[in-house]
């Protein structure tokens, strides 16, 4: 006999299969652009969120982190295998 | 439409036909050449050489300011930052780039899902996810 437990982790099994496939529907509907539309989509997008969270001081430049990632990743990668 | 993006992925494209550089975009714009999009507020680039100063000295002709103190600061992650002539403080508004001499990857064919197996970057997580996807200036019609 299924239990709550049991029927809540199917509920949410089941909402997790149709997150995925409309996160796989918009990747493909993307993926149908251009390149220059991938790109306008991109900087509508970005444009859109600036209107709608305008640049404020104090920032936190997360550059330092970010960068020193990327090198590491990029040194590993420059390693004879 | 960005117009501050626009124009760094221009000043981007003319620091590669002033130097010689190959430039790659990576970061946000990158994703969304091969992923729906992500909001970005700067471009993120790889300029294949082994000197980022000569990609410094490029930067006047392309209509870009860099800040000394802020090259100086970033140069510890080995990477510099290349501003917009109007934000010359405060949120970057610019092109962050480090320089690396290794040929990336490009992810092949449309054979891929958003999270791209492969091009994933161990250890970055959220906004960091696929920081390495990158793609080509003139790929991108710029």
């Amino acid at each position: 006999m299924a239990t709550s437990g049991d029927r809540l982790r199917e509920q949410m099994a089941k909402v997790g299969r149709i997150k995925a496939e409309a996160r796989s529907a918009d990747a493909e509907a993307h993926l149908r652009l251009s390149p220059g539309e991938r790109l306008a989509a991109t900087l509508r997008l970005s444009q859109a969120a600036l209107d709608l969270f305008p640049r404020r001081e104090p920032w936190v430049d997360d550059a330092l982190e970010t960068w020193s990632r990327v090198n590491a990743r990029l040194r590993a990668a420059s390693k004879p295998a | 439409m960005n117009d501050e993006l626009s124009r760094l992925l221009a000043a981007a494209a003319g620091l590669e036909a002033a130097t010689g550089v190959k430039i790659v975009v990576v970061g946000g714009i990158a994703r969304g050449n091969w992923a729906p999009p992500r909001n970005t507020e700067e471009v993120d680039v790889i300029a294949g050489t082994g000197r980022l100063d000569r990609i410094l000295e490029a930067a006047p002709s392309v209509g870009l300011v860099v800040i000394p103190e802020e090259v100086a600061a970033l140069a510890v992650a080995d990477m510099t930052r290349l501003r917009l002539p109007e934000h010359l403080s405060g949120p970057n508004v610019g092109i962050d780039t480090t320089a690396a001499t290794i040929t990336l990857a490009a992810p092949a064919g449309a054979d891929f899902s958003p999270i791209v197996p492969g091009f994933e970057v161990p250890g970055l997580t959220g906004d960091y996810a696929g920081v390495l996807l990158h793609v080509e200036l003139g790929a991108l019609g710029c």
